[in-house]
C-alpha cells in the first residue's frame, strides 16, 4: 500500500508543488495549511509521515512537532524550512530529519524515501 | 599681595576650569608680584619633540623665546641637572650667560630658573628674569619652591582632565557605535523578514516551473522562457540562502575533529564539477592528524566556498591544489588555483558581501568563508599572484591551544 505523507505549509504554491512532486514519486499526499489543521488531519488517521514547515502563523511547526511527539510517538516528522539555523534550536531535535527548503526537491524526496523505507 | 595670599590663589588655580595657558599666565603674574623680577615665563616640556615650549609669559623686556631644545639655554641646563638654578651676566645686550648662550637673556642680567617637577617627571621650567641682579633670600626661595610645586599641581591636574576628556570622548564614540549596531540589528531583522517572505513564493515559482518543464518538450515554443525562469530562480535562491546565513549566526557546534577529513569531504563534493571544467585536483595532505575544535558543517561550508571560488576562476583547464600542514601550533590549509589571479583593483573588496566579478556570483561565498573561519578564531590570508593564480590560506589553532592568530 502507498504511504501517505501529510504536507503542512501555509504557502499555497508550495503545497501544490509538494503534492504534485510527491504523488509523482509514488506517495499519497494529504495537505494542511496550518498547524491546527495538521493535527486534525493526523487524528483522522492513515498518515505515515508529516512534512512540516516551521514558520507558520498561529501554531508553528515547532509546536506541532511537540504535539505530534506527545501523542503519536512513532509518527516520523521531517522539518522543512527556509532557515538553516533552526537546526540548532531546542524543540527541533525531536524531528526525524531536517531539510532546508529548495525548489529542487531531490534532497527532500531522498530523505522521505530513507525514512519511509526504514519503517516496517 | 602677601605671600600666603599668593600661595592660596595658586592653590585655587589648580581647580580653575580656565584654559591652562590662562592659569599659568596668572601664576606668572603672581610670581612677579612676590619676587623682584621683570619677566616670568613658563615653559612646558614636550616629550615628543624633546623641547621646552613657551606656554605663558608675563612682564617687560624682550619677548621670551618660544622654544628651547633639550640642551639649549637655561631651560636646557635645568633639564640636564634636574633642578633649578640662578645665573647672572654683566652686560645687558649680550646672550652669553654662565658659559652658555641664551638669546632669552638679551636685555636682562639676572635669571632664576625653577624646575617644575615631582618625583616622577619633569613637566617644565619657570624662567624668571630681572634687569638688575637682586640678592637671594631664603624666605623668598622657599616661597618660590612652594609656588613651583603648586604650579606642578596645576599642570598635572590639566593632564588628568585631558585624559578624562579623552575617556569621555571614547565613551561617547562607543555609545555611538552601540546605537549604530542596534540600527544594524534592526535592519538585519527587517531583512530577515523580507527574505523569508520572498523565499517561499520563490520556491513555488521555481518548483512549479520545474514541473511545467516536464510537460513542455525541449523544442516547444516557450521552453526557453521556462529554462530562464528556473535558472534565475536557482540564482535567487542561492542569493537568499547566502543572506540568511549572513544574518543568522547559529551557535557553533564545536567538536574534536581532524581538519584533513573536513577538507577532504569538501573536495569530494567538487570532483565532478572540476572534471567538467577540465581542472585537475591535487591533494597534498600531511599524514599527521590535524586536531581541531570546529563546527564540522560550518567549516565544510567555508571550504566549499573557497573551493567553489577557486574552480570558478578556471574555465577550461587548470589545477586546484589543496594542501594541509601543521605549522607549530597552527593548522594551515591552502587552497590554490591557477586562474590568473585577482585584478589588483578588486583585491581589497573580495571579502565584502555582495561584491562579485562573476556574471552569476552572489558575492557571498568568500565573506561567508571568512566569517566562519573568523568565528573559529582563525584567519584567511590571500596571496594574489597576478597572471598565475590565487592562494587562500586558512590558519586555525590546533585543538586546545591558544595560538594567538587573532590578536
Amino acid at each position: 500500500m502507498k504511504k501517505r505523507i501529510l504536507v503542512v505549509d501555509d504557502e499555497e504554491g508550495l503545497r501544490l508543488l509538494y503534492k504534485e512532486e510527491l504523488e509523482e514519486a509514488g506517495w499519497e499526499v494529504t495537505l494542511a495549511a496550518s498547524g491546527e489543521e495538521s493535527l486534525r488531519r493526523i487524528e483522522e488517521g492513515k498518515i505515515d509521515l508529516v512534512l512540516l514547515d516551521i514558520k507558520m502563523p498561529g501554531m508553528d511547526g515547532v509546536e506541532v512537532l511537540r504535539h505530534v511527539k506527545e501523542r503519536w510517538k512513532d509518527l516520523p516528522v521531517v522539518l522543512c524550512t527556509a532557515y538553516p539555523h533552526y537546526k540548532h534550536e531546542f524543540g527541533t531535535w525531536a524531528s526525524d530529519a531536517y531539510v532546508i527548503k529548495s525548489s529542487d526537491l531531490t534532497e527532500l524526496k531522498q530523505t522521505l524515501k530513507d525514512i519511509l523505507g526504514k519503517k516496517r | 599681595m602677601n605671600l600666603s595670599a599668593i600661595i592660596e590663589e595658586l592653590g585655587e588655580l589648580a581647580n580653575d576650569g580656565a584654559p591652562l595657558t590662562n592659569r599659568l599666565q596668572r601664576a606668572c603674574a603672581l610670581l612677579l608680584e612676590t619676587a623682584p623680577f621683570d619677566q616670568c615665563a613658563i615653559y612646558l616640556w614636550d616629550s615628543v619633540n624633546r623641547a621646552f615650549v613657551l606656554n605663558a609669559s608675563v612682564g617687560t623686556g624682550s619677548a621670551a623665546i618660544e622654544t628651547y631644545g633639550e640642551d639649549e639655554g637655561l631651560p636646557g641646563r635645568v633639564k640636564a641637572s634636574g633642578k633649578g638654578l640662578a645665573a647672572s651676566k654683566k652686560d645687558l645686550s649680550g646672550t652669553a650667560i654662565d658659559g652658555l648662550i641664551d638669546a632669552g637673556m638679551r636685555g636682562f642680567s639676572y635669571a632664576l630658573t625653577l624646575a617644575l617637577r615631582d618625583s616622577s617627571a619633569l613637566y617644565g621650567v619657570i624662567y624668571l628674569k630681572a634687569v638688575k641682579k637682586t640678592r637671594r633670600n631664603a624666605a623668598r626661595d622657599s616661597a618660590l619652591t612652594t609656588a613651583a610645586a603648586l604650579i606642578v599641581s596645576i599642570i598635572r591636574g590639566e593632564e588628568i582632565n585631558a585624559r578624562h576628556r579623552r575617556k569621555s570622548a571614547e565613551l561617547a564614540e562607543l555609545q555611538a557605535r552601540l546605537i549604530n549596531s542596534e540600527k544594524v540589528m534592526a535592519l538585519a531583522d527587517m531583512a530577515s523578514n523580507i527574505v523569508h517572505e520572498i523565499k517561499n513564493p520563490l520556491l513555488s515559482i521555481g518548483g512549479l516551473a520545474n514541473r511545467l518543464k516536464k510537460h513542455v518538450p525541449q523544442d516547444a515554443p516557450g521552453r526557453l522562457y521556462l529554462d530562464q525562469i528556473t535558472h534565475e530562480t536557482v540564482r535567487l535562491e542561492k542569493l537568499i540562502g547566502g543572506i540568511i546565513r549572513c544574518l543568522h549566526e547559529s551557535a557553533l557546534e564545536l567538536q574534536s575533529d581532524d581538519m584533513n577529513d573536513i577538507v577532504s569531504e569538501s573536495i569530494e563534493l567538487f570532483r565532478e564539477d572540476a572534471m567538467r571544467r577540465g581542472v585537475n585536483i591535487v591533494k597534498k595532505f600531511t599524514d599527521n592528524r590535524l586536531p581541531v575544535r570546529a563546527d564540522r558543517e560550518q567549516m565544510k561550508i567555508a571550504f566549499d566556498n573557497l573551493i567553489a571560488n577557486a574552480l570558478q576562476s578556471m574555465e577550461n583547464s587548470g589545477t586546484l591544489t589543496v594542501s594541509t600542514c601543521l605549522d607549530n601550533d597552527s593548522i594551515v590549509v591552502k587552497v590554490a588555483d591557477s586562474g590568473g589571479g585577482i585584478d589588483p583593483r578588486y583585491e581589497n573588496y573580495i571579502f565584502n558581501p555582495f561584491f562579485t566579478t562573476k556574471k552569476f556570483g552572489t558575492g557571498l561565498g568568500l565573506p561567508i568563508a571568512n566569517a566562519i573561519v573568523m568565528r573559529h578564531k582563525g584567519v584567511i590570508e590571500v596571496d594574489n599572484n597576478i597572471g598565475v593564480g590565487v592562494t587562500f590560506t586558512v590558519k586555525l589553532c590546533s585543538e586546545g591551544i591558544e595560538c594567538g592568530l587573532r590578536a
